[in-house]
């Protein structure tokens, strides 16, 4: 495990640059040719405001297609099971959710969607999503790199060359799962004996590749309701070890990339070492709180050993914004999923989700950097850029508008009797489900819990703004921001300024993301969770 | 005794006044954390006046959380009173001077007439004589004086103000002491140094810096959070409620939610903001430096790179005779006769110490009273030169001293040739950081004068503490580069720029500022002020010209240039002690969360039966009842401004150390002991009230 987790960032991290640069050498003629396509060249550079527009773009085309595939899939191939179209509310649920990353489903997908949806209208989107987290994570990263200079680079370019980097591991990554026993067919049923002789059928699809960009990009769409909990895509351990892996790889290597990008590799060692240390002791937590309570193997697949893959799953799920579950989170001790829950809202999970994570991240640093800017006495500045009062304003929408969302977002669901319908229950076990539900969506995860019932026009409606909030509601005004630091003028560093590199700021940094998400949280999490913990016959 | 209590009552009772005369909303219009928690005190209030007593058990309860809330916005009030009465004081005294007094207005055709000062106009001329207050600030254009600025430097010692050159700068509100002197009006009435000084340290004219406004936004982002955790926390309440429905009393009425709302937000460094703010100017401003801008003090705080002028600066400004190097043939004597004759006439300080030097070697003691048949040439800056036209039993011989190119054209002018050894000793003198004046006598070089710049004492432990702090010293001066660079040495600058014009000054500084450094840069003449104008800190000398302090955005009263670490130091406290403060701010809601979340949360679930449901186990502190702890923790917020008031008003200390040091240090201070301290102080108020028995459950 050790070698798992000390291994994944820095292999891909290390070399990202030379790596990218390597594989659009070997693919320089193909990707002229794709952004001569477009309408576009490499040479022209982009600012803030074409780069923002370019980005949004693509999210309204890619809504629109998903739309479209939803409502028509009655009339497209790739249909055999005949599947309707999917509802208007149901359908712009399931397009923001697939567009934003989050790949949360209200319903079973194998019961709504026809196969051509999933794999070509969502598959595309999980390709897409990923890819347009890294270019805006390669745009903030050159705003903050360069010196007086106002492009951010090229969105098409950025975006093209994500992809193929996505296609090219999980293309790797399919094979390696397929090796290990998940399936991958084109057929939509796969027909089965079952114990007692009769003939059965399952639903089937090309698992082994959805799993594998699913994992990468942090989105945990997947072609089952049960996800990685079905033996069809997750078979032994293994396969579970090996989607942990997947799951953690980009957002654990990012870090690193990032401090070789801005010119300040040790701030990248700091951040990547910091995010590994917090996942390492969130996992000795989860284990001990675990080992206090009597083991509990119902909702839990017995072929990952009993019980503690399933948790590191869980675990690596929720830290990153991945969502892909392998068990049912209502059948830990309320501790273990409070623990999930907390992991989500402390900053959206501390890895997060591909490009989106280090976003979450850099807010975050951009706040500690202020306190601790003032604290030593010199007017606040990031990797030489002052943070000027209009940046703070961005920074502190990016930061809270997510986490005012869903507060309001869960008193609405409290006070009206829709919101009330979808709880399982009228207790802290419903507190604790619409919590999760919601933190789920907002912060772009995907992972969801027990039986809240969130197939409702009113919670479709609900959990569509919180996860447009909670992707677009940081990518916009991050990529505003972008556009104000590319043209800013870098302060070289001197005596005075405040170290970004040492243990103290990655303790400070922690610290912060660990206070504000406290204060803004403790209230609903005492009544949820830790009620239910208290509540629980076995505490 | 009675007058005693007199005295200590006064002051007190004029706070508190200014305190309550503060708590218009109005005044909060800038401070929305403190604006809420006057809404928040006044919606308890109503709650309470439309509450029957009868009605709710916990009516005088949730008064004592009331007026405590009330209290901490006089508390928050009397920090900025406070911090403002120390200049008020400086303020009323300023203000004695600028009464009316009479001026001495020369017409145009030439005779004076008597008006008010405040009929003067921009441009016009005045005369002042020994014993008048001068009406209004100027620039000497005809004779010199000694004038007393002590009223606004604080410093005893007349100084000189002259016509033309860099000292022609007269104050509104000073004293002649001697002479008389023509001065022109620069300034329109009401708009004098001293109305300005007047409403700086009234701080009418503070304006709000960057990180004040970031720190703002900060504050008012929290401030909204926690307004939304607050109202959602009343919802999951009384859902909880709901869910398990319990004949226990509730506790989130009106004025707790109110009080938990108050507790959470940062009325800590919200409520010291202002007074944080008005102490650093008025920190300067005993340190005798006058910022026109808060923005200039804050950017202080934040320079790397720092230009002096050499002159009056780093050296004495007089420069003193310190070696004669004779050329070959002459004597050590002779040279000194000669250069004892040329500075008989020469009134600079430089010339008085050749006279001193020559005189303590030779004994020399002729005056030019001995030889009135003599042509006596006395130095200007034009010439820069002096000498005699010595006339002895009938014979004249012709002896100058003088900068070293003026005398070479005189001998070259002549038709002689230059000894060779002359340039070679010219050339040593530079290296050694002196300045070389040659000797001649009648068309014929005799030697060198070896003139050294005193460089001042304890300059390079100064400019070592720069260096410390992260600033980098840049010495400007207008000797050549090889003089320049041996005192450069001497006084320990990191660089330093010489031969300097005004043109290269400023392109220096824009030089540095496109590197991304920030400048500050002290002067005081008027060649100075294009400079002075593009740096980001410009601190004039008050002793300096008028347009080198209007380019200027700080006046040092006492023209003491290495003011500078002083006015870096406040800067870097401003930033420090904001920071420090919301780092406090922050950290102290975790232990009030700990004393109110369980306190609300206590009936909740409660097995029948039972008084305690099981949330009440994160009553970590053992505090006895939810109405002393919730109490406790309203008092813990409004005393701790109390307690902070005296940092807010000295500021964090500043030492030059690396910023990792000091984050550490800052961040254990303030980020630790936010954390502990309201656990502590929470406990300690809780006992308190439980001992007084103020609510039996």
């Amino acid at each position: 495990m050790a070698i798992l987790f000390t291994t994944e960032g820095p292999l891909p991290g290390a070399h990202p640059p030379s790596l990218m640069t390597r594989f659009s050498s070997l693919l320089r003629g193909f990707e002229e040719k794709i952004l001569r396509l477009i309408g576009s060249s490499a040479q022209e550079k982009m600012e803030g405001k074409d780069f923002l527009k370019a980005f949004l773009s693509v999210q309204v085309v890619s809504v629109g297609l998903c739309l479209l595939f939803q409502r028509l899939q009655g009339l497209l191939p790739g249909n055999h099971l005949e599947r309707g179209p999917v509802p208007w509310s149901l359908a712009i649920n399931t397009a923001i959710s697939f567009v934003t990353n989050t790949n949360w489903l209200s319903v079973a997908p194998e019961t709504t969607f026809s196969l051509l949806t999933q794999i070509v209208g969502f598959g595309v989107q999980q390709f897409l999503s990923p890819a347009c987290g890294l270019a805006v994570f390669l745009a903030v990263t050159r705003s903050l790199s360069q010196d007086q200079h106002s492009s951010l680079g090229h969105f098409w370019q950025d975006l093209l060359r994500s992809l193929c980097l996505l296609l090219f591991l999980s293309l790797g990554a399919a094979l390696l799962l397929n090796a290990q026993g998940v399936l991958q067919t084109l057929s939509e049923t796969l027909p089965f004996t079952d114990v007692k002789g009769g003939l059965q059928s399952s639903r089937a699809g090309p698992v082994a590749s959805q799993t594998a960009i699913q994992l990468l990009g942090t989105n945990g769409g997947s072609l089952f309701q049960t996800g990685a909990a079905h033996p069809l895509q997750n078979p032994t351990p293994w396969s579970n070890l090996t989607q942990i892996f997947l799951m953690l790889l980009l957002p654990s290597a990012l870090p690193i990339t990032y401090g070789q990008l801005i010119g300040h590799p040790k701030h990248g060692r700091l951040l990547f070492g910091l995010l590994q240390a917090s996942l390492l002791a969130w996992i000795g937590l989860a284990l001990g709180v675990e080992n206090q309570f009597p083991p509990s193997l119902e909702g839990k697949e017995l072929r990952f050993t009993t019980g503690w893959q399933s948790l590191l799953f869980q675990g690596a799920t929720t830290f990153t914004s991945c969502g892909s579950t392998n068990a049912s989170i209502s059948s830990f001790p309320p501790l273990t999923g409070g623990l999930m829950l907390a992991n989500m809202l402390l900053g959206g999970g501390l890895l997060g989700g591909v490009g989106s994570g280090m976003m979450n991240l850099l807010l975050f640093i951009c706040l500690t950097v202020f306190l601790g800017g003032l604290m030593v006495g010199k007017a606040p500045e990031y990797l030489g850029k002052k943070i000027t009062p209009s940046d703070m304003g961005w920074i502190l929408t990016a930061l809270l508008l997510p986490s005012c969302g869903l507060l309001i977002a869960a008193c609405m669901s409290l006070l009206s009797h829709q919101g009330l319908a979808g709880l399982s229950e009228k207790s802290p076990q419903g507190l604790f489900e619409l919590l999760y539900t919601l933190t789920s969506t907002s912060t772009n995860n995907g992972s969801s819990f027990g039986r809240f019932n969130a197939d409702t026009p009113y919670y479709a409606g609900l959990l569509t703004l919180l996860m447009s909030l909670g992707r677009w509601g940081v990518f916009i005004p991050l990529l505003i921001l972008a556009g104000d630091w590319a043209p800013r003028k870098k302060v070289p560093p001197s005596l005075g300024t405040l170290e970004i590199d040492t243990p103290l700021f990655g303790c400070f940094l922690f610290l912060v993301i660990l206070l504000l998400g406290g204060l803004t949280f403790l209230p609903p999490f005492l009544l949820g969770p830790i009620t239910v913990h208290f509540l629980w016959p076995h505490s | 005794m009675a007058s005693f209590l007199i005295t200590a009552l006064i002051p007190a009772l004029h706070l508190l006044l200014d305190s309550l005369k503060k708590l218009n909303p109005l005044h909060y219009r800038d401070q929305p954390v403190l604006l809420l928690t006057e809404m928040g005190a006044v919606a308890c209030a109503i709650w309470l006046l439309g509450t029957p007593r009868e009605a709710s058990p916990s009516w005088s309860f949730s008064a004592h959380l009331t007026l405590w809330l009330w209290l901490t916005l006089l508390f928050a009030n009397a920090a900025e009173s406070l911090a403002e009465k120390r200049g008020k004081a400086q303020a009323s005294s300023l203000k004695k001077m600028r009464t009316l007094v009479p001026a001495r207005l020369l017409q145009d055709n030439g005779e004076e007439k008597q008006i008010s000062s405040g009929e003067l106009k921009l441009g016009d001329r005045i005369l002042c004589q020994a014993g008048d207050l001068i009406p209004a600030d100027g620039e000497v254009i005809e004779g010199i004086a000694s004038v007393n600025e002590s009223a606004i430097t604080g410093e005893s010692a007349p100084v000189i103000r002259e016509a033309g050159g860099d000292r022609s700068a007269v104050t509104g509100g000073t004293l002649i002491l001697s002479d008389r002197i023509v001065v022109r009006i620069t300034t329109e009435p009401g708009k004098t140094f001293l109305d300005q000084m007047i409403q700086l340290v009234e701080g009418a004219k503070r304006q709000k810096t960057p990180q004040e406004k970031s720190l703002g936004l900060l504050l008012t982002a929290l401030t909204l959070l926690f307004v939304g955790v607050t109202s959602t926390l009343k919802v999951f309440l009384d859902t909880s409620f709901d869910f398990f429905p319990s004949a226990l009393p509730h506790f989130h009425t009106l004025p707790v939610l109110m009080a938990l709302l108050i507790c959470l937000i940062p009325t800590t460094i919200g409520g010291l903001l202002n007074a944080i703010g008005i102490s650093g100017m008025d920190r300067l401003i005993r340190k005798n430096v006058i910022a026109t801008s808060g923005r200039a003090v804050e950017a202080a705080g934040d320079i790397d790179v720092l230009l002096l002028d050499k002159t009056g600066t780093i050296t004495l400004g007089n420069r003193m005779a310190h070696v004669f190097f004779p050329l070959p043939g002459v004597s050590q004597e002779r040279l000194a006769q000669a250069a004892y004759l040329s500075s008989l006439a020469d009134e600079t300080p430089e010339g008085k110490s050749i006279l001193q030097w020559t005189q303590q070697r030779f004994g020399f003691s002729q005056k030019q009273s001995d030889s009135p048949e003599s042509e006596w040439i006395s130095f200007t800056a034009q010439t820069r030169l002096s000498g005699v036209n010595w006339a002895e039993n009938g014979k004249k011989t012709v002896i100058r001293k003088g900068a070293e190119d003026r005398i070479q054209e005189k001998i070259l002018a002549s038709g002689k040739r230059l000894p060779p050894e002359l340039p070679q000793l010219i050339a040593e003198v530079s290296q050694k950081g002196g300045t070389p004046l040659v000797v001649m006598e009648d068309d014929e070089a005799l030697g060198v004068i070896f003139l050294k710049d005193i460089v001042k004492s304890g300059m390079k432990e100064r400019f070592a503490q720069l260096r410390k702090m992260g600033i980098r010293s840049i010495m400007i001066t207008g000797d050549n580069p090889m003089t320049a660079a041996a005192i450069a040495a001497e006084a320990g600058v990191d660089d330093f720029l010489a031969k300097a014009t005004p043109e290269q000054k400023l392109e220096r500084i824009r030089w540095e500022q496109q590197k991304g450094h920030l400048v500050a840069m002290t002067g005081d003449g008027t060649n100075d002020a294009p400079a002075l104008a593009q740096a980001d800190v410009g601190v004039a000398m008050n002793a300096g010209t008028q347009p080198a302090k209007e380019a200027a955005n700080m006046i040092d009263l006492e023209s003491n240039p290495t003011k500078l670490i002083e006015i870096v130091e406040v800067g870097k406290q401003l930033l420090m002690t904001r920071g420090a403060l919301t780092t406090f701010s922050l950290s102290n809601d975790v232990a009030k969360y700990f004393a109110i979340l369980p306190a609300l949360f206590l009936g909740l679930y409660a097995p029948p039966g039972e008084t305690q449901g099981p949330l009440a186990v994160l009553n970590i502190m053992r505090l006895h009842s939810p109405q002393t702890a919730l109490l406790s923790a309203v008092m813990f917020n409004a005393l701790i401004l109390i307690v902070l008031i005296p940092l807010a008003l000295k500021g964090v200390p500043y030492r030059p150390e690396p910023a990792s040091v000091t984050l550490k240090r800052n961040l254990l201070l303030y980020g630790l002991g936010g954390l502990l301290c309201p656990f502590i102080g929470i406990k300690l108020f809780d006992e308190l009230l439980t001992f007084l028995h103020l609510f039996e459950p």
